[in-house]
């Protein structure tokens, strides 16, 4: 290690503070029941507190002593450990992405954690974390990462390309290093694109001066830069119809609340039991035949506010994620920042993008707006970043022009649909099972249960509408492919990011000339898939997929 | 899609998928058996033994003399020099294409029954999918792989 250095000193106390967090339950116990222990009043309590405040520092410092880290020539290296001791090695260039995440506590404290992907190790889970440093520190050294991976991927591009693995390659200083970057991403089951177009072209001399003095932040000025406003954010949260979060949310406090009353008033419930009837004598009285009538509306209005509630706590919770929304680029590589309380931004490069997906909830289709997300390859395979959450869908192709200029987006409204004769095709299922529910409830409640038909009018509906929103499209090398599940949804993929092809048909697709394409892509668990297109419309799609009697 | 396949599984891949589907029903059919000895001791319903039993002779005769025979006629595939296509499905049919390039690694397998009948099954792996050739002969696999890794590998200095 040249030049260790520790995180920032607030480290022990972030770490004190969390190891009496761990604890909470069990001192928020024992403060309740205070008056009984007696034990706690004594001289020897006291000590015992004190004994255990001392355990605690001592506990925070030594992780924060043993912890360093140094930023080589060539690669990061972490020393941590109290009792086993590690040594983790990060070589630059196979960093992915560099993020500085600030949670609430450490933004109290105006300190931020920084996060290191590479590619393969466990999904979810960043390969290195040097979780409290001073936040502007922590942005400086996200530009390092940045810089330095760049600078040392030049480099590696010069050097001869050896497919040998290269993180366990014991390396000597001044060498260029080894192996192909594709190689890597292969080998750790990430991606497959070979592309690392850096600038090869610097000099090798500017690159040993540049690596050589890492401990200088490089202040860059970037090509591009977006904020978001705070009317067009609210516009943004108004139309996000983000319920399902906002429910979740409510959820969890109720049940957490249910269970702190339970612990605080014992007797709550029994309580509230004991006053409801009285009240529910006074106002209805004993007239029966208003029950019914009182209960429904009464529910109703429940519904109404507890909704209305939902809908302003997603608002609410749209703000707090996406606040302070800001992207911006530099040369090939992208930067985006948001949050409020959670400050949450990711770095990575234009080249790893392996599609652009652009997202229309319904209410945001109907008044020509969308939120723009790319699939990048990093430690969570499921990660869509969001490039811009609500664009108007006009602008799109000069902001594409901006973040990534070799990716011009071609929008267009009209695609290859599927015929109206598909319509049998997407309605069959959904239309069986909402079936099979109405049966069930005829069983379950009679009469009652009509009501569910109700509910098929409305899938055949939903149906029609997926049928109408979906459509492949091909033009200068890329694919756009557009579905509807609730949200339309439209995919713009390139040929070189596509891993397979994949062409499907059932008997009754087959009766009627129809497949459904299926498009899996890096990066994301599911395949991209349309259902019931034309076969017209598919074979040049799979003619320009096949690498067969053509090269690139 | 539109080019003949020309590969087709080894023609004991029938006898073998037979054998393996007649053991696993045989061990299913134990299991419902013993939950009839069950239902008889503590007196429970029958119906639903009786319903299993349907269905465990339904999906006897199914995978055993049709799915078998069904698969192997429809399975297809073929190595181009840059890509792999493979065709398979009796009622939903399924093109697939890998492209060479694509593929990570190539991984041979063979279960007891499959190697009674010399036969092993080809992995295709690529970063996000893996592409399953089952009931090939044991040779024929070690060949195949050999190909394919060969391919995979003067694809990916080019591109």
């Amino acid at each position: 290690m040249t030049n260790p250095r520790h995180l920032s000193k607030l480290d022990i106390l972030i770490n004190f503070i969390k190891n009496i967090r761990a604890f909470i339950a069990l001192i928020v116990i024992v403060i309740i029941n205070i008056e009984k222990l007696e034990f706690l009043k004594s001289i020897w309590g006291i000590a015992a507190v004190i004994a255990l405040a001392v355990l605690n520092f001592v506990l925070s410092y030594l992780p924060w002593k043993k912890f360093l880290f140094s930023l080589e020539q060539d690669r990061l290296i972490i020393h941590r450990g109290v009792l086993k001791r590690e040594e983790k090695t990060i070589y630059y260039n196979r960093i992915h992405s560099v993020n500085v995440q600030q949670p609430l506590l450490l933004r109290i404290f105006g300190l931020a954690k920084l996060q290191i992907e590479t590619p393969g190790g466990t999904p979810g889970v960043p390969e290195a974390e040097l979780r409290v440093l001073k936040h502007s520190y922590a942005l400086t050294l996200q530009q390092q990462l940045k810089h330095l991976r760049t600078t040392s991927l030049a480099k590696k591009n010069e050097a001869v390309n050896e497919a040998s693995s290269l993180a366990a390659m014991p390396q000597v200083e001044g060498v260029a290093t080894t192996s192909d970057p594709s190689e890597q991403h292969l080998a750790s089951g990430q991606s497959t694109e070979p592309v690392q177009r850096t600038e090869v072209d610097i000099e090798e001399g500017a690159l040993t001066e540049r690596s050589s003095h890492v401990g200088e932040p490089i202040i860059e000025e970037p090509d591009y830069r977006f904020k978001i406003s705070a009317g067009q954010l609210l516009k943004a949260s108004l139309t996000s119809m983000n319920m399902n979060v906002a429910i979740i949310f409510l959820l969890g406090i109720y049940s957490f609340a249910d269970d702190v009353l339970e612990l605080v008033f014992p007797d709550l419930y029994d309580q509230m039991l004991d006053v409801f009837p009285s009240l529910y004598d006074n106002v209805v009285g004993d007239v029966s035949q208003q029950f019914s009538a009182v209960t429904i509306f009464v529910i109703a209005a429940i519904t109404a506010v507890v909704l209305g509630f939902v809908w302003l706590l997603s608002i609410i919770l749209y703000l707090i994620k996406f606040g302070d929304y800001q992207i911006s680029r530099s040369q090939e590589q992208l930067s985006v920042s948001y949050g409020l309380l959670e400050k949450k931004s990711f770095i990575f490069d234009m080249n790893k993008v392996q599609a652009v997906i652009m997202d229309e909830n319904p209410l945001r289709q109907w008044l020509g707006f969308a939120e723009l997300r790319v699939q990048v390859i990093t430690s969570n395979a499921m990660e869509q970043l969001v490039i811009h959450p609500f664009v108007r869908k006009k602008d799109i192709p000069s902001i594409m022009n901006e973040l990534m200029p070799d990716r011009p987006l071609n929008l267009r409204t009209q695609l290859h649909a599927p015929p109206t004769t598909s319509y049998r095709m997407y309605a069959m299922l959904p239309t069986l099972l909402v079936l099979a529910i109405c049966g069930a409830a005829a069983w379950l409640w009679k009469w009652n249960a009509l009501w569910f038909l109700l509910l098929i009018p409305v899938v055949l509906a939903w149906t029609w509408l997926c049928m109408r929103s979906a459509g492949v499209w091909l033009e200068d090398g890329e694919l756009v492919l557009r579905k509807r599940s609730i949200n339309r949804v439209t995919y713009f993929v390139r040929r070189k990011h596509i891993v397979t092809l994949g062409m499907k048909t059932s008997p009754m697709q087959r009766k009627r000339q129809l497949r459904t394409i299926n498009v899996q892509v890096l990066g994301s668990v599911f395949p991209y898939r349309v259902k019931s297109i034309a076969d017209e419309h598919l074979l040049p799609i799979w003619q320009w997929y096949s690498r067969s009697g053509k090269k690139q | 899609m539109q080019r003949e396949l020309s590969q087709k599984l080894h023609p004991d891949y029938i006898k073998a998928s037979k054998v393996s589907s007649i053991i696993s029903h045989v061990v299913t059919l134990l299991l419902v058996s013993g939950w009839l000895g069950f239902a008889l001791w503590k007196d429970w319903t029958l119906i639903p033994v009786w319903i299993a039993y349907g269905i465990v002779l339904l999906s006897f005769i199914v995978f055993t003399w049709i799915v078998p025979i069904y698969e192997y006629r429809s399975f297809k595939f073929d190595v181009f020099e840059e890509e792999l296509e493979i065709y398979s499905g009796i009622l939903f049919h399924s093109n697939k294409l890998v492209p060479m390039v694509r593929v990570q690694h190539v991984e041979v397998g063979s279960g007891p029954i499959m190697r009674k009948y010399e036969l092993a099954s080809l992995s295709v792996v690529t970063a996000a999918t893996k592409h399953e050739i089952k009931g090939l002969h044991k040779e024929d696999a070690e060949a195949l792989k050999q190909r394919i890794g060969e391919l995979a590998k003067v694809d990916e200095q080019h591109d």
